[in-house]
């Protein structure tokens, strides 16, 4: 008895379902993340319990331990930063103002430009902190 | 003689190899440069905070030195005891208005851990300030 040998079909790979999880994904970062420009430079954000959370503005001012400087990703001398800061609250003056300072800066170098921010007529202004024992977070 | 030929019916697969190469490009830039990350925010300047401080003259200082010592209202306190001296406080005037001083040296990670000290006692208008000496 002579059975009929199976022809060999060649082996397509499924691909609709890879492409369906690959749309998803994208859609996912496109739609849930934010695209900003990187830092002037890293900084360690103190740690605290608030409870308001929020983003990043239009206007953050990074401190480093050092005492340096910088508006979002450009570092900057302190009166450039007080007069470019200034025509930001003059434009809009609702603007928050975020700082960015790192958690061993000196308090009175950040307090300090807290009072010069407020001179040039800054009227929203938060630090931005990261959670308690959160490493990850922000 | 046939001069018209049949048009092929034969099915036609559609090349979308491209097309996940560039969705793939896609997913991994937006993987990389998208930023998940939240902060907790401290307001610490407002129109109407500052219109508080303008008008609160008895204040309570918090002072903290960089040793772990804490001035609370003139007076030497243990640093532990801040949320309950602020929740004594608040008790009598639930208005009064609290600056966190951190002397010379202080980082700025002990400043905002007596801040949230000082909210955790129940303080609702809280505020900071730089010691006399600190001022140029």
């Amino acid at each position: 008895m002579k059975f009929a040998r199976p022809r060999a079909q060649p082996e397509m790979v499924q691909l609709t379902p890879l492409i369906d999880c690959v749309f998803i994904l994208l859609v996912f970062f496109m739609l849930a993340g934010s695209i900003r420009p990187t830092d002037a430079f890293p900084v360690d954000l103190a740690a605290s319990r608030a409870t308001v959370f929020g983003d990043e503005r239009e206007a953050v001012i990074l401190i480093r331990p050092d005492g340096a400087l910088a508006l979002g990703s450009r570092p900057m001398a302190r009166p450039e930063l007080l007069s470019a800061v200034g025509a930001i609250v003059r434009a809009n003056p609702e603007a928050l103002v975020q700082l960015k300072a790192d958690a061993e800066a000196d308090a009175n170098l950040v307090i300090g430009l807290m009072e010069e921010l407020r001179e040039v007529g800054v009227g929203y202004l938060v630090l931005l902190t990261k959670g308690v024992g959160l490493e990850g977070e922000g | 003689m046939q001069l018209r030929q049949r048009p092929n019916h034969s099915f036609v697969a559609l090349q979308i190899t491209p097309l996940i190469d560039v969705v793939f490009m896609l997913l991994v830039f937006f993987m990389l440069a998208t930023n998940f990350a939240r902060f907790r925010l401290i307001g610490v300047e407002s129109p109407q905070e500052r219109q508080v401080a303008a008008t609160a003259e008895g204040a309570i200082v918090i002072e903290i030195s960089a040793d772990g010592g804490l001035r609370f209202d003139g007076n030497d306190a243990p640093r532990a005891a801040l949320p309950d001296l602020v929740a004594r406080t608040v008790a009598i005037d639930p208005n009064r208005q609290f600056l966190v001083r951190p002397g010379p040296g202080v980082s700025l990670q002990e400043a905002v851990t007596a801040h949230d000290e000082a909210r955790a006692g129940g303080a609702r208008f809280l505020s900071f300030s730089r010691t006399r000496e600190a001022r140029p």
